[in-house]
């Protein structure tokens, strides 16, 4: 199998120029794009179908009234006492998200239901909001605890849904940057009232993610920049399949593959060198593209080691896939009688799943039906797996839909070999 | 050594070729002939296992290879009529990649490498890259892709087609050298009659996918034995006259050439005057008139009703 690998990466390599333009183009798109389209990127789908049941059963007045009991049985100054509860008393979160949610800007697309669990829970499976929002008994006391004394683990708000989507995402990155705001006010409130000076600023945005409240589902967002990088990026490392089999088509066209044949290979090997030139020539270039985007639009910039190691191996898995997906296309081309006409096919059907998969425009624009079908094509379902790692991390999440991808990988790969002619049909 | 027996072959219900009976002996050059389209390819590619005959049997000394295709392709080497080589890769990478496919290795390779390219005499230009060869050179290596792993049979579908008579002329003496010096069995297809004449012991002649001749040059000579050929030189075209002469009765075939008629003639006597009062009547001047006896190129006329080149 090496001198077929060996061949057809020298066959690319000859190919600067052409190589050289594949890999800029995604680059200069991702700009581009960037650019131009970061409204419908940051700030999300136009329409105002995102929407929510919100459902509190605390009670917020109760709350605050044990509070001050619990206040008032310190052995304190009166000082003291009367400052806490002066403090807290403005950070009423509950009555905050109401506003947040009643604001101008968000409620321009997400709508807000305020309802009952079990009436919640109906109107989830029955579709008519994308999840419920539930803020649980005791949450207040809860995270004003946590928050001015430095007890318990602080109050916990919970969202509900039947699937993830980026609707979801939108009303999480809502309640998260609320959270967050609220968290960085109550702590520099808590250190602020025992410690004077810049030292005490400086701790209480340290204190940040200890405020008092935590949000179940933490969500980084998705920049446009980000998602042109991968979906160019990805796009374009698809249509390498499409080269390699415009590769092979030469082969067939000039009658090398025959010469190949009589040498008495197992037709094995030179599927099998396809498949590797086309994996790694994949990884370069994605890896490339996405190195490049990086350092060029600091797509990726702080953070961790595992979400690099998870990146690369979705870079990995998906290069999996177009060498599958390359291998694939060299057989279908064998099998057809006109070499022009497979080619063209193979273009175009990279086009369609590139559109569907979310390629050139974000996959929320689509209408649903589409982004169904979108979410399920290799380039569709990689991309919105990066969407996620970027935003969750969350490594579970990723090795399923990572195993859903070396499962296309190896059926097109089996398919290819299945249907690989062994001996030549016609003269 | 190699055997085509009754081989045929049909695409879509139409035969293209039918019931080719050829063999192939240790160390002969055997020439297949025939036009354009007239099913030397196809017969090529069963012979060499490319392509499965619908019926047929091709054997290997005297075993039938048709399901061990192996066994046939670790024996011959093919040098299709296409260029059948990387365009961007050098002469020396393309004999590299066909000699590592064919598990050729290490000092073996590389000393069969330098013996092709000696043999083809483009040792000088091994670096470059195919594509800013001659047509002629990327013929030349793609004989000696097909030679890398000393193959005992050599088949050659049309080598010399488009190229410049300097290198046509290396290509045949490479033929020969392989074939006298080497001992290497030649199969040679063409639609040149003098290559084969100049390379090939035996001829097998096909039209319309069948076989309507075989057998030595003197063999197939002696098929116009009793003729001759007359070449008419004239001032002038005269399609009148062509029809006339081919109603001559000696006259077996004519055709029009480039500056006046070709005939194939029965031996006998007053013809001359019958041709040259033929012209009087049609006003054409006979400028000058040559009688030769026949080549191969006019026992296939003679055979096909037309030229090799149709």
């Amino acid at each position: 199998m090496l001198p077929y690998l060996k061949k057809d990466m020298l066959v690319f390599w000859r190919d600067r120029n052409e190589l050289l333009v594949v890999l800029l183009v995604p680059i200069v798109l991702s700009v581009i794009l960037g650019y131009a389209l970061s409204s419908w990127i940051e700030a999300g789908p136009s329409d105002r179908s995102a929407s929510i049941a919100l459902v509190i059963e605390d009670n917020e007045e109760e709350a605050f009234a044990e509070f001050r009991n619990v206040i008032m049985g310190f052995d304190r100054e009166d000082s003291w006492r009367a400052n806490v509860l002066e403090d807290a008393e403005v950070y009423r979160v509950i009555e905050g998200l109401r506003m947040t949610f009643a604001s101008d800007e968000v409620k321009e697309w997400v709508e807000v239901a305020e309802t009952t669990g079990n009436q919640a829970v109906t109107m989830l499976q029955e579709k008519e909001v994308t999840a419920i929002l539930t803020i649980p008994r005791g949450f207040t006391l809860q995270a004003l605890e946590r928050a001015w004394l430095q007890e318990g683990n602080g109050g916990t708000i919970m969202i509900s849904a039947l699937e993830h989507s980026l609707k979801l995402d939108l009303v999480t990155g809502v309640v998260d940057r609320y959270m967050r705001e609220a968290n960085v006010g109550m702590g520099l409130r808590y250190v602020l009232q025992d410690m004077p000076g810049q030292h005490q600023l400086e701790e209480g945005m340290k204190l940040q993610p200890k405020g008092g409240m935590e949000l179940l589902d933490s969500v980084k967002p998705i920049t446009s920049f980000q998602y042109f990088s991968l979906s160019m990026g990805m796009i374009f490392t698809v249509l390498i399949s499409a080269t390699i089999a415009f590769h092979a088509s030469g082969e067939k066209r000039e009658r090398v593959i025959e010469r190949i044949r009589l040498s008495g290979n197992n037709p094995f090997y030179y599927l099998g060198g396809k498949f590797a030139a086309s994996f790694m020539i994949a990884f370069l270039q994605l890896t490339s593209v996405l190195t490049a985007c990086h350092f060029a639009l600091g797509l990726f910039y702080g953070r961790s080691v595992a979400f690099w190691g998870g990146l690369a191996i979705i870079v990995i898995v998906f290069s999996f896939m177009v060498a599958g997906l390359a291998v694939f296309f060299t057989s279908v081309m064998f099998r057809m009688k006109n070499i022009d006409a497979a080619n063209a096919l193979f273009n175009l059907l990279l086009i369609i799943i590139g559109v569907i998969g979310g390629g050139f425009v974000p996959l929320y624009v689509l209408p649903e039906w589409l982004r169904s079908i979108g979410e399920w094509t290799p380039n569709g379902h990689a991309l919105t797996m990066a969407l996620q790692w970027i935003q969750y991390e969350d490594g579970g999440q990723l090795a399923s839909k990572l195993l859903l991808l070396m499962v296309y990988a190896i059926l097109l790969a089996a398919l290819s070999a299945w249907i690989y002619p062994r001996r030549g049909r016609a003269v | 050594m190699l055997e085509a027996m009754e081989l045929r072959k049909t695409f879509k219900g139409k035969t293209v070729v039918d019931n080719i009976n050829l063999y192939i002996e240790q160390g002969e050059a055997v020439g297949l002939l025939g036009p354009n389209g007239a099913g030397k390819s196809t017969t090529i590619s069963m012979i060499s296992s490319l392509l499965y005959p619908s019926s047929g049997d091709v054997r290997l000394d005297g075993r039938s290879v048709l399901k061990t295709p192996g066994d046939i392709r670790r024996i011959i080497g093919v040098v299709p009529q296409e260029i059948a080589l990387y365009e961007k890769l050098s002469a020396y990478e393309n004999l590299r990649f066909f000699g590592s496919i064919y598990k050729l290795k290490g000092k073996h390779l590389t000393d069969r490498i330098a013996n092709t390219l000696e043999l083809v005499g483009l040792t000088e230009r091994q670096h470059e890259l195919i594509r800013t060869y001659s047509g002629g050179m990327k013929r030349r290596i793609n004989i000696a892709a097909a030679l890398l792993h000393e193959p005992k049979l050599v088949i050659m579908d049309e080598p010399t087609v488009g190229i410049d008579p300097q290198s046509r002329n290396h290509i045949l003496d490479t033929v020969r050298k392989l074939n006298r010096e080497k001992g290497m069995s030649v199969l040679y297809t063409s639609h040149y009659m003098e290559e084969v004449e100049q390379l090939c012991s035996r001829v097998y002649i096909m039209d319309h996918g069948r076989l309507i001749a075989s057998g030595t040059k003197e063999e197939l000579l002696r098929i116009l034995s009793g003729e001759e050929t007359m070449i008419v030189q004239l001032s002038k075209p005269s399609p009148e006259l062509l029809m006339e002469l081919r109603g001559l009765p000696f006259v077996r075939s004519a055709e029009e050439t480039e500056d006046g008629v070709k005939l194939i003639v029965t031996k006998q006597s007053g013809i001359l005057t019958e041709v040259v009062q033929a012209a009087e009547r049609h006003h054409v001047q006979i400028v000058q008139i040559q009688v030769h006896t026949p080549s191969l190129e006019d026992v296939f006329l003679h055979l096909t009703g037309r030229k090799l080149r149709d």
